[in-house]
């Protein structure tokens, strides 16, 4: 089974105790759906199989974009050409 | 006191030299105005889709096929979930469970010599991620994603190296490897090939791997050496002292010059790999596979012992001129203009290198290859002498003339004219009639001291078969 307080921390929520029970009846719920449509026979239905698909590529051709101040600014904070976000110092990447 | 035996395993994350970025075409460079490569993909905008480059796929299988891998017909992308803010999706495209590349091998050569295999596990895709900034920003952090959804390749080697002399090997010859081939720089200073080495001890002659500490924050041939020697004493002193071992991550200071604990087991990410629904997968088919195998340039290994048969030249004078692509390109465009390897080698290593190492690189090098050719015929037609051919070459490096051309501006061309030696053999003996006399009676060594006076006093342009003669002719005259 799950553990919803686990979930959460990785989805950076801050849960609430009084909503824990309520939240996991809502994803138990989900997982529910999802196992029942895996019970469903497909035996006779063709699929998406990976042999099938298609390679889809672009070619190594650089486009230049301008001006960041354009893309740059529809965000909450910026300084200069750069985002702002709160403090962050620590790991990211594994 | 228990002997313990090292064991370790890497993971090499290489930048890919493509123009643009893995999923859009962004420029994939480095050094520009903050966020100026950006675009709605890289910076995950909604209902933006990822397109894979070409390129960046021919590059991995490059140096899949280059590391003796099995290349994967089919493989798939996967989404790798954290929260950090270089990244603007809230996870990375990666690959997880189908790689690209399986199951390869490279060589490595201990101290003492012996040559073991290490097993390359896989070689997968991914996209980088974006840059922070803390520095001068107190209450909070700033974001550069010029290098997010840059193409990057992870090798991952199998616990195999037993020594640290094996590790710095194979990191060696890979970067070469990937120079070679173009696909990566390998420039661990600046990050664009960063190494992780994940260590661990076991008693000598045990079979179960013992508990791993990854090491983070490598950026050097010279810190990875030093981190695994540092973490072999520090697991090794805990375990005599009958202390656990932990899982754990641990960073290195290159300054302190020792690991500190980064995170343990218990707080590793739970990643949530699933994947990718933006991606169909990813299909090779065989006949381009066999393409990139054909394209791919000549290997470093193969390419040292073909140049030692070609061109007559001994081990060592090979791996100089191998350490480098643009030094053996260098090398092999002037010796084949030149017609002569080992006199071409000698100077490609004697003065090239030399000035090149002074400032500069071999590629921008002001005496081409076809110059230096030249050169090194003047000196094996006998029109100058070796000691001239320094001269000009200094003058070749701030002139773009031909060095014949030079030789012609500057009057160095070979000096055979017998009356105009005899003329500077005369001065010479009256000069220095102490010597003479020492030769005549019985100090043959002192006709090189002589001879060496005559070449000085013609400025090195005598012809040295001329003057050797007529300095012992006229010596053996004075006798009389």
């Amino acid at each position: 089974m799950f553990d919803i307080q686990k979930i959460a921390k990785l989805a950076r929520l801050n849960l609430k105790p009084e909503t824990e029970s309520e939240l996991s009846t809502q994803v138990k719920n989900i997982l529910g759906y999802v196992e029942a449509l895996q019970a469903v026979d497909t035996s006779t239905v063709e699929g998406y199989g990976l042999s099938d698909a298609s390679p889809h590529f672009r070619p190594d051709e650089p486009v230049e974009r301008g001006d960041p101040e354009l893309r740059v600014r529809i965000s909450a904070r910026t300084q200069g050409d750069l985002f702002f976000v709160p403090k962050v110092i620590g790991e990211g990447d594994a | 006191m228990t002997e313990y035996e090292l064991v370790v395993g890497i993971e090499i994350h290489a930048q890919l030299l493509t123009k643009s970025k893995l999923f859009c075409a962004c420029p994939n460079r480095f050094g520009d105005r903050p966020n100026a490569n950006t675009c709605p993909v890289c910076l995950a905008h909604p209902g933006v889709l990822p397109v894979v480059n070409r390129a960046a796929i021919e590059k991995l299988v490059k140096a899949g096929l280059a590391l003796n891998c099995k290349v994967n017909e089919i493989s798939r992308f996967a989404r790798k979930n954290y929260f950090y803010p270089d990244l603007p999706k809230g996870y990375q495209i990666s690959q997880y469970e189908m790689p690209v590349c399986t199951d390869g091998r490279l060589d490595v050569t201990d101290s003492d010599g012996k040559q073991r295999t290490i097993r390359i596990r896989r070689i997968h895709i991914e996209e980088d991620a974006g840059k922070l900034l803390h520095e001068g920003v107190r209450s909070g952090s700033l974001v550069d994603l010029n290098r997010a959804g840059t193409p990057l390749m992870e090798i991952v080697t199998e616990p195999d190296f037993r020594s640290v002399d094996e590790v710095y090997d194979f990191l060696t010859q890979l970067r070469r490897i990937l120079r070679y081939l173009k696909v990566c720089d390998g420039n661990m200073e600046e990050g664009s090939m960063r190494c992780e080495p994940n260590i661990s001890i076991r008693p000598r002659g045990t079979e179960a791997l013992g508990v791993k500490v990854e090491l983070k924050n490598i950026n050097s041939f010279k810190a990875a050496r030093r981190g695994i020697e540092y973490e072999v004493i520090r697991q090794t002193l805990m375990l005599d002292r009958g202390e656990k071992l932990r899982q754990e991550t641990r960073g290195w200071d290159e300054n302190k010059e020792e690991s500190f604990l980064m995170r343990v087991k218990e707080d590793a990410h739970d990643y949530r790999y699933f994947p990718d629904p933006d991606l169909p997968p990813l299909k090779l088919d065989s006949a381009w596979i066999e393409e990139i195998r054909k394209t791919t340039e000549e290997l470093p290994r193969p390419r040292k012992e073909r140049i030692i048969k070609e061109y007559g030249l001994n081990e060592a004078d090979a791996d100089v001129l191998c350490s480098e692509f643009a030094i053996i390109d260098y090398f092999e465009t002037a010796a084949r203009k030149a017609g002569d390897g080992k006199l071409t080698a000698n100077w490609v290593m004697g003065e090239v290198l030399r000035a090149v190492k002074a400032g500069g690189t071999i590629e921008s090098f002001p005496v081409r290859p076809d110059r230096l050719a030249e050169l090194v015929k003047l000196i094996r037609t006998g029109r100058i002498s070796s000691t001239i051919a320094k001269k000009v070459f200094e003058l070749m490096l701030t002139s773009p003339n031909s060095p014949e051309a030079i030789v012609e501006a500057e009057g160095l061309g070979i000096v055979s004219d017998e009356k105009a030696i005899a003329e500077a053999v005369a001065l010479i003996i009256s000069e220095n009639p102490e010597q003479v006399r020492q030769f005549l009676e019985g100090k043959d060594k002192v006709m090189g001291f002589l001879v060496g006076q005559g070449m000085k006093k013609m400025k090195g342009k005598a012809d040295p078969a001329i003057l050797n003669r007529l300095m012992k002719e006229a010596v053996e005259k004075s006798r009389a």
